[in-house]
């Protein structure tokens, strides 16, 4: 099995055809690691790009972020027998207190596990307190909000981070339809992403990594 | 500012039309803690419980609208859905509806509450055949009493009325399943999305057959539903897949509501809901029959009014495009007339614009604004539109 095949398979989003390549690349005796970053990494960033040219829409990232996360669990147990793989970084992610939307957050979660982040989520309605509390494990903090009414609370767990004398000790990324840029500045957050793909660009640049 | 010499009804229907009435008609809609603080606002002392739907939106009142100075007045869905009624499962839920989803409050920091879905029935169907079991409802009949009401409405009152009877389809299957499956599940399952949607549109083509036999001569307006087909940033799907997987069921339902309301008013329109990045769609909407769109959300990505009104706005009509993401709760008043007037100079010319919130009015919008909306509708909106 070529991992180029698998890297297709992953792009077309043929979640059950993917896992099967997986299976059969690891029986030919390729690298786990190889098959993660060149197969499944890969495939995620031009996923990623397809998105943002107009060529792949929600359905096709789903699909796709489907196929990477399925391979993951048949090379997981072989990644794990290998050399512990650092990961680029720790991100926690999660949904603002008062919304329960987490598409957005979801699929920025494949993508940063696509870039080789660590990643944790929280979930929805996520207290303030408890982002201020996984800032210890994290080097950066996803908030994510889908309301214009809820994004407010992006501001309040910044606060809360400063308050707590944490503020310095974590990078904090901020995403979903009604952010912008302007607003992100406008709380103090350290960047801004408008989709998954950014968000996997926007983490590497914050916490310098090439 | 002109004097008014149409009837608000004539005015939306004149403009629907394509043809330039007195003045830009006015519309909205808003959600519970909004239209409260409006009648404090104007001093309007109404006898009325409204009844909270699933958007956490309200129905206003006729004398609300008429003394707020709305063209349209939106009656609540006449749909008897009594025989279709599901209870919740979940302890938390606040209600479920006739397709078996259920709905939580959710308390936002600032106060505000909003209904959100918590259960999705089709969670764990991934094919046609799961699909068979399933309780799907009865097309129902209308309430005994919404014909004297939808009546006395048009009677009593100059208002053009503005309903919703049967539902979504796409949109419908996507609370069905959870926006995640869904999604996924038009890639990864299409006949199962297809047989969904079919099933769907069966369902909701009936119910507007019995309604509108009975009320199509009173609806001016029949909202079709909410079929939101865009995000903030451009298309949810591709036109390739709503072509193959939507486009069929949505040309049915429509097809079947435009044949059976202009029976009953020749001069009846048919109006979508889609909310965000939705320009690319205009076209296939207009060659599938559809009169109005609703809401052109001005701050997604392509949403120009002038120039969507240059490619498809001859044939289409728009309701909204008065921005709720950031100009209604958070501008000045100053700026929110300044928009309606650029939204009016756009999309105003030659008729087929009706003035409205680009969705429900949240509770964070000062009635200043909504106040503020209005006035300029009154002071820019005068046919011919000074540009």
């Amino acid at each position: 099995m070529e991992l180029t095949t698998l890297y297709d398979l992953v792009v077309q989003g043929e979640v059950d055809s993917a896992v099967e390549a997986t299976k059969e690349a690891l029986q030919d005796g390729k690298e786990p690691r190889a098959i993660l970053n060149e197969a499944l990494v890969a495939a995620m960033e031009e996923v990623g790009r397809l998105f943002e040219s107009g060529e792949y829409f929600l359905p096709e990232m789903l699909a796709s972020g489907l196929a990477m996360k399925s391979c993951m669990s048949e090379l997981a147990p072989e990644l794990a027998k290998g050399e512990a793989v650092e990961p680029l970084g720790r991100v926690v992610l999660g949904t603002v207190k008062g919304d329960v939307h987490d598409i957005g957050k979801n699929l920025v979660g494949v993508f940063l596990e696509g870039a080789g982040f660590q990643v944790v989520d929280l979930g929805i309605d996520v207290p303030r307190e408890k982002f201020v509390a996984a800032a210890d494990e994290a080097d950066l903090l996803g908030l994510s909000g889908m309301v214009s009414t809820t994004i407010p609370e992006m501001g309040n767990v910044i606060k809360a981070l400063q308050q707590a004398g944490k503020r310095d000790k974590v990078t904090v990324l901020v995403g979903g339809a009604p952010v912008t840029q302007e607003f992100a500045d406008s709380i103090g957050a350290d960047g801004y992403a408008r989709d998954a793909a950014m968000a996997a660009r926007k983490a590497k640049e914050l916490l310098g990594i090439e | 500012m002109g004097t008014p010499t149409l009837t608000p009804r004539e005015r939306v229907l004149r403009t629907l039309e394509h043809r330039e009435p007195d003045r830009v008609p006015l519309s909205m809609t808003i959600t519970i803690d909004a239209y409260n603080n409006l009648k404090e606002y104007m001093g309007i002392e109404i006898d009325e419980t409204p009844k909270v739907g699933r958007w956490t939106d309200v129905a206003i009142h006729p004398r609300v609208a008429e003394e707020y100075g709305l063209d349209v007045v939106r009656l609540g869905n006449p749909l008897d859905k009594s025989r279709n009624k599901v209870e919740p499962t979940l302890p938390q839920a606040v209600f479920a509806d006739e397709w078996h989803c259920e709905w939580g409050k959710v308390e936002r920091p600032d106060g505000s509450y909003y209904f959100e879905m918590i259960k999705h029935p089709l969670a764990d169907c991934t094919k046609p055949s799961d699909l068979d079991g399933f309780p799907w409802p009865e097309p129902e009949d209308i309430k005994p009493e919404a014909v004297e009401y939808f009546h006395e409405v048009s009677e009593t009152t100059d208002l053009a009325i503005m309903t919703k009877i049967a539902g979504a389809v796409f949109e419908l299957a996507t609370y069905m399943n959870g926006h995640q499956k869904w999604y996924t599940d038009l890639a990864v399952h299409p006949e199962f999305a297809y047989a969904v949607m079919e099933r769907i549109a069966e369902i909701q083509a009936q119910r507007d057959i019995n309604a509108l036999k009975k009320l199509g001569k009173y609806i001016d307006v029949l909202r079709l539903s909410g079929e939101d087909m865009g995000t903030q940033e451009g298309p949810l799907i591709s036109m390739k897949m709503f072509r193959q997987l939507v486009k069929p069921h949505l040309q049915k339902v429509w097809s079947t509501a435009k044949e059976h309301l202009t029976a009953g008013n020749p001069r009846g329109k048919i109006m979508l809901h889609s909310c965000g990045a939705v320009r690319g769609f205009m076209k296939e909407w207009a060659d599938m029959g559809l009169d109005v769109l609703d809401p052109i959300q001005t701050r997604a990505k392509g949403m120009d009014t002038a120039l969507i009104k240059q490619e498809v706005g001859d044939r289409l009509s728009f309701h909204g495009a008065i921005d709720i993401q950031w100009l209604l709760p958070h501008g000045t008043t100053e700026e929110v007339k300044a928009d309606v007037r650029k939204r009016i100079q756009d999309l105003g010319p030659g008729g087929g614009f009706i003035v409205a919130p680009s969705h429900n009015v949240q509770g964070d919008t000062p009635p200043e604004n909504l106040i503020a909306m209005r006035d300029a509708v009154w002071e820019y909106g005068t046919y011919p539109i000074e540009q």
